[in-house]
């Protein structure tokens, strides 16, 4: 009997139908994210694995600096100097091996004899979309592919260059191995952690949809349920009436939803997360998974349906009390307290180099709790507010609104609290993102576009570390570099013992531009000259340096002034490594420098960040539009009759205006503070308190106002609803 | 129930004989008590002596009696008096009230009209209950409540009398 | 006893014409709820509309009081040449607050708003009007104690009884101090002593007042508060006419 009753119960109506649609369709969102995120989850582990043999700091201890150890048949030298292409970071690993080698190199096979390389496909896209001398020079001929088996993602730049064992000097940490690392470095839990904090953030919006959706219409549907409860069935019946009704509807939605799911990966898989696109199987789930998730969500959301039916205790007279909402208790603000003061103590403990064991997993719950505390917060909070604004009210519009979120503030808040979730989520990753920049200011320092400071490295310079350990002659490279198109200038840096500062001869100077020409003789110039300085840290001071002996000198730095231009530094770049000299990694500007491994930290999930923001704005704009229709719709006829009684349509507008607006405001600025601290919190820990937070660019207030205006849209859309539904021609024929 | 003027009315249908109208007559409202031959000749006699109702003269019949009867202009006017006069709201109204619907369909004159003024004379007797129920004695409210519920019978069988018009003129035709 | 009543209940003549309907046709779909209705209601009358379900009886009240425009005729509105509108000529807003300002409404059930108490509801139509909440919240009051409510001022509608809300209801109604009462079926979900409560409440206020009244019934009962009863039929206003009129015509 149970399926026909629940048919006819479930699917009666046009609008009973619309609801079905609803749930399944918000189900199928649900499950389609969380397959996807899944997916990408461990998407990022298989890439980290497939990767891990470019980490050779893990391979053991690299020998030791000016030793020139030469490979043997089951051993080769690797190193893996800093390369770059236009502010991008190349992965290039330098391998000097015999030519009856049996060390396999992932990805290749056999290690490429030297003058010779292989490259990953999209680094030889790139090396044949420039002129050979911007790029492909540096590395020789090239013989061959990488295989996507050993890349990370389709966007990996990787190259293998063979090199003479000559080259091997050590000036970059060189290895002996026999075998590559194949075990993760095991350091990535900061980004495993911001990738699971990332999608809750996107998760979260939908459990909140799925909730409203479920809810749907429920008041019409408390109708049907207590004509049956008159007719003769028992509470137990109604509540698995309401379950089977669930289970079905989710579990054609979450069907649907894995289907979809499967069609976007290829699409999924183009979105640059962290250090690019994906490999469409990245995204593959296993069938348990996918299995484990349907089952999960058709019994999480039928039980629920049922419970939450058995619970409101439909009557057979059901629809003449109005069910009240169960008062919020002050106990609904502990969740959040813990999670946020959780994640703080895990903070203030790193900066206190206290060891916290399983630091990230704590981070990622005091995340959790923190978002989901907000949530089960906000309805608390807003019947607070509301109790003391409904006293003070003025208007009709006020004193109904307001009545109406004192007696329901659970249903008026979750109208709101997917908005004020990605308002959270927001706040957490463009403050996450703007730490990255913070620490550079790039307004000030060497090669700032800006030039005009007082003895500032002329923008457009790029620094090439050099081996002091190698005694080379510098004057053919720097001819070569001269000579090189774009290139205006060359200077050698010294470094001195016990001198303070970097000494440079007076012709260099000259080029720099620090001395007038014809200028005789040492000068030392501060550190400061070629690093970042933080803002209001005074200008570098030029000293003469008399007292200098040549030949205490070292060679330090080469200073490579271009014009700026990326075709001119990629060739200046080329002509260095490929010169006699022997550097410590690519030459770099000074920001380039700094930016260094740790730039790329949030950098890599702000494609995730925007992705986010998008899907839980987009998500709780549907979510707010849906509930603030069903609230009114719920109260349909006593407003409609209102409005017969004169009530103008304006007055309607205003009702559903405050009922957003009030749990929105009450929330809105302590979730843009905990996004704040969450923000802090989670960097500060997982940067060890080398990165602070600083205001959030412009293009963060952007994301605000337009999530703001999308909220407004979605209840300005809701106006001709009610405006329809409140009309004479609905309450005449109740 | 005023059989006099009910066979009046029967009689204002067609012309016809005295053992035809006793026959219509149980036919139509005589289930439960059909009427006596000698009753609807006294009732006959009476009719013409008043000038409602003539003789035709004597033709041969089915019957034992030769007589045919036919309604005067005067029993006509009588009988549209009996009709649209609404009768004091009583027990005993219906059947009256009844019959006069009956006769109005037999007619064909508008019995819809004669149940509206029917309908209206209830209510201004319910009006005068209602407002006599102002400041009254419990008691005195409650036999104007009884009277009151009375009447409201009366006038629901008036409603739903109303509303299966149509039906009920079929069936009478078809009678 | 029978004549002392008739001599109480005839009808005190009333000579303003407050609400005038002329040739009032209206329309739904393939429909016609109303064709073509006439009539003349005088100032503070007592009017019981009566008629089967679908006759129309809600459609003539909702024209009536502007809450519909119908496709032909026209409704005059008040009692001097000077004051009186045509309510189809005006516009939405414009009805809207004629609505608000000059009637009231009470119907069968669901017109009191589940979140606000007794005294709130009462206090709406005010706060429509611009009254401060203060002044208007002290009116509410004076009304729920006018109607035996003072005690139930704060609870919510589902804390009431039905009579109780309708009273509410009527106290919402009266509040603005209407010229003309609408009520449909007030006594509709009621027992037979709650409807009489609630009868005598309002037609009471109401004659106190001077308050038109316009009362959509099925019940002779609530329909004998009445000064009168109109039946409405198909579309078409019926009766309404006199006994002594029925019978000269005939």
């Amino acid at each position: 009997m149970s399926l026909a009753l629940t048919r006819l119960v479930a699917a009666g109506t046009r609008g009973a139908r619309l609801r079905l649609v609803g749930i399944a369709a918000g189900v199928g969102i649900g499950v389609t994210l969380f397959l996807l995120l899944w997916g990408a989850f461990n998407g990022l582990q298989d890439r980290e694995e497939r990767s891990s043999w470019t980490a050779l700091a893990v391979a053991g201890d690299p020998v030791a600096v000016g030793s020139t150890p030469a490979p043997t048949r089951d051993t080769v030298l690797v190193s893996s100097p800093t390369e770059r292409f236009d502010g991008t970071v190349i992965t290039r690993l330098d391998i000097a091996a015999t030519s009856d080698s049996t060390v396999t190199v992932p990805g290749i096979s056999r290690p490429p004899a030297a003058g010779t390389y292989y490259a990953s496909p999209a680094l030889a896209e790139l090396i044949d979309s420039v002129p050979a001398n911007q790029l492909g020079e540096r590395f020789g001929t090239r013989i061959g592919l990488i295989s996507d088996t050993a890349l990370a993602s389709p966007d990996s730049l990787v190259v293998v260059t063979g090199q003479p064992a000559a080259r091997m000097t050590g000036a970059v940490m060189t290895f002996a191995i026999s075998d590559f690392p194949t075990l993760s470095f095991g350091g990535r839990a900061t980004y495993q952690t911001l990738a699971v904090v990332g999608g809750i953030a996107i998760l979260l919006p939908v459990l909140l949809l799925v909730g409203i959706v479920t809810d749907l219409g429920a008041a019409e549907r408390r109708e049907r349920f207590a004509t049956l409860r008159l007719l003769g069935a028992t509470p137990g019946v109604v509540a698995r009436i309401a379950m089977g009704e669930t289970a079905l509807t989710s579990l054609t939605g979450a069907l649907l939803g894995v289907l979809l799911a499967w069609l976007v990966r290829p699409l999924a898989a183009l979105l640059p997360i962290n250090e690019g696109t994906f490999f469409v199987a990245d995204l593959a789930v296993p069938p348990v998974a996918v299995i484990a998730a349907v089952t999960l969500t058709v019994l999480a959301t039928s039980l629920t349906a049922g419970y939450r039916t058995y619970r409101a205790g439909v009557g057979p007279l059901g629809v003449t009390r109005q069910q009240r909402e169960r008062r919020p208790r002050v106990v609904a603000l502990v969740p959040l307290t813990v999670g946020f003061l959780g994640m703080l103590g895990v903070t203030v403990c790193t900066l206190a180099d206290i060891q916290v064991p399983l630091f990230s997993t704590l981070l990622i719950g005091g995340f959790i709790l923190t978002a989901v505390g907000l949530v089960l917060a906000g309805p608390y909070l807003t019947y607070r507010v509301s109790r003391v604004a409904a006293r003070r009210a003025r208007g009709a519009a006020g004193v109904i609104a307001l009545a109406r979120i004192t007696a329901t503030p659970r249903a008026t808040f979750r109208a709101v609290s997917g908005l004020l979730i990605a308002l959270f989520v927001v706040t957490v990753f463009t403050a996450a993102v703007t730490s990255v920049d913070a620490s550079v200011d790039a307004s000030v320092g060497p090669g700032s576009p800006g030039g005009g400071e007082e003895n500032a490295l002329p923008a457009g310079t790029l620094l090439a570390g050099l081996d002091s350990t190698a005694a080379t002659d510098f004057d053919e490279s720097r001819a070569l570099l001269t000579a090189t198109e774009g290139v205006r200038g060359v200077a050698l840096a010294y470094s001195l013992t016990n001198w303070e500062g970097v000494i440079l001869s007076g012709s260099d100077a000259a080029t720099l531009g620090l001395l007038p020409s014809g200028a005789a003789g040492y000068v030392s110039i501060d550190n400061s000259y070629i690093n970042v300085r933080s803002a209001g840290e005074a200008p570098p001071r030029v000293t003469e340096a008399p007292t200098v002996n040549p030949d205490d000198l070292e060679p330090w730095v080469m200073l490579i002034l271009t014009d700026g231009t990326v075709a001119a530094q990629e060739r200046a770049r080329t002509t260095a490594e490929t010169g006699q000299i022997t550097l410590m990694g690519a030459p770099a500007s000074v920001a380039e420098n700094q930016g260094g491994s740790v730039a790329t930290l949030m950098r890599g999930f702000t494609t995730m960040a925007h992705l986010g923001v998008l899907i839980a704005t987009l998500i709780s704009t549907v979510s707010l539009a849906v509930s603030t229709t069903a609230s009114i719709l719920d109260r349909r006829r006593s407003l409609g009759l209102l409005r017969l009684m004169g009530m103008p349509v304006p007055t309607l507008r205003r009702i559903i205006l405050g009922e957003a607006a009030l749990p929105f405001l009450t929330v809105v600025g302590g979730s843009i503070l905990l996004g704040v601290g969450v923000a802090w919190s989670l960097i500060t820990t997982l940067t060890y308190g080398k990165r602070v937070l600083s205001w959030p660019e412009p293009s963060a207030y952007i994301v605000l106002g337009v999530s703001l205006l999308l909220a407004l849209t979605a209840v300005l859309a809701t106006f001709r609803t009610a405006r329809a539904h409140t009309a004479v021609s609905v309450t005449r024929f109740e | 129930m005023d059989n006099t003027l009910t066979l009046l009315g029967l009689l204002g249908t067609r012309p016809s004989h005295g053992y035809d109208l006793k026959h219509s007559y149980d036919r139509y409202f005589g289930a439960q008590k059909p009427l006596a031959f000698g009753q609807v000749y006294a009732t006959l006699a009476r009719l013409i002596k008043n000038g409602l109702i003539l003789t035709l003269g004597e033709e041969s019949g089915a019957g034992p009696d030769r007589k045919r009867y036919e309604v005067t202009e005067a029993g006509r006017s009588r009988l549209v008096e009996w009709m649209f006069t609404p009768d004091i709201p009583a027990a005993t109204l219906q059947s009256n009230l009844f019959a006069k619907t009956v006769i109005a369909l037999l007619l064909g004159d508008d019995a819809e009209r004669l149940l509206d003024v029917q309908r209206a004379e209830h209510m201004s007797r319910m009006r005068e209950l209602t407002a006599a129920k102002r400041g009254a004695t419990l008691m005195n409210v409650l036999m104007c409540d009884h009277a009151l519920f009375h009447i409201e019978a009366d006038l629901r069988w008036i409603d739903l009398t109303a509303a299966r018009l149509n039906e009920l003129r079929e069936q009478v035709r078809a009678a | 006893m029978s004549t002392a009543i008739a001599t109480t209940t005839v009808p005190t003549p009333h000579t303003a014409v407050l609400l005038s309907a002329r040739g009032l046709r209206v329309t739904f779909g393939h429909t016609e709820a109303l064709r073509g209705v006439d009539l003349d209601i005088n100032t503070g009358e007592v009017i019981a509309v009566m008629g089967p379900s679908g006759s129309g009886k809600s459609t003539l009240l909702h024209a009536l009081a502007g809450v519909i425009v119908p496709d032909a005729g026209t409704v005059s509105y008040g009692s001097t040449p000077a004051e009186t509108v045509e309510i189809c000529a005006l516009d939405e807003t414009a009805r809207a607050r004629l609505r608000l300002t000059d009637f009231g409404f009470v119907f069968q059930f669901g017109q009191l708003l589940p979140d606000l108490s007794a005294i709130d509801n009462v206090s709406i139509p005010l706060l429509l009007g611009g009254m401060r909440r203060k002044d208007a919240l002290r009116q509410a009051r004076t009304w729920l104690g006018r109607l035996g409510l003072a005690e139930q001022a704060n609870q919510r509608p589902t804390e009431l009884s039905g009579g109780q809300a309708q009273r509410v209801a009527i106290a919402r109604a009266l509040v603005t101090g209407p010229r003309v009462l609408f009520a449909d079926e007030p006594t509709g979900s009621l027992d037979s002593l709650a409807a009489e409560n609630v009868m005598v409440l309002l037609t009471d206020v109401a004659r106190e007042t001077g308050t038109t009244v316009l009362i959509i019934t099925h019940d002779a009962r609530t329909a004998s508060y009445a000064d009168r009863e109109i039946i409405v039929r198909d579309g078409r206003v019926t009766a309404g006419f006199a006994l002594s009129a029925s019978v000269a015509g005939s």
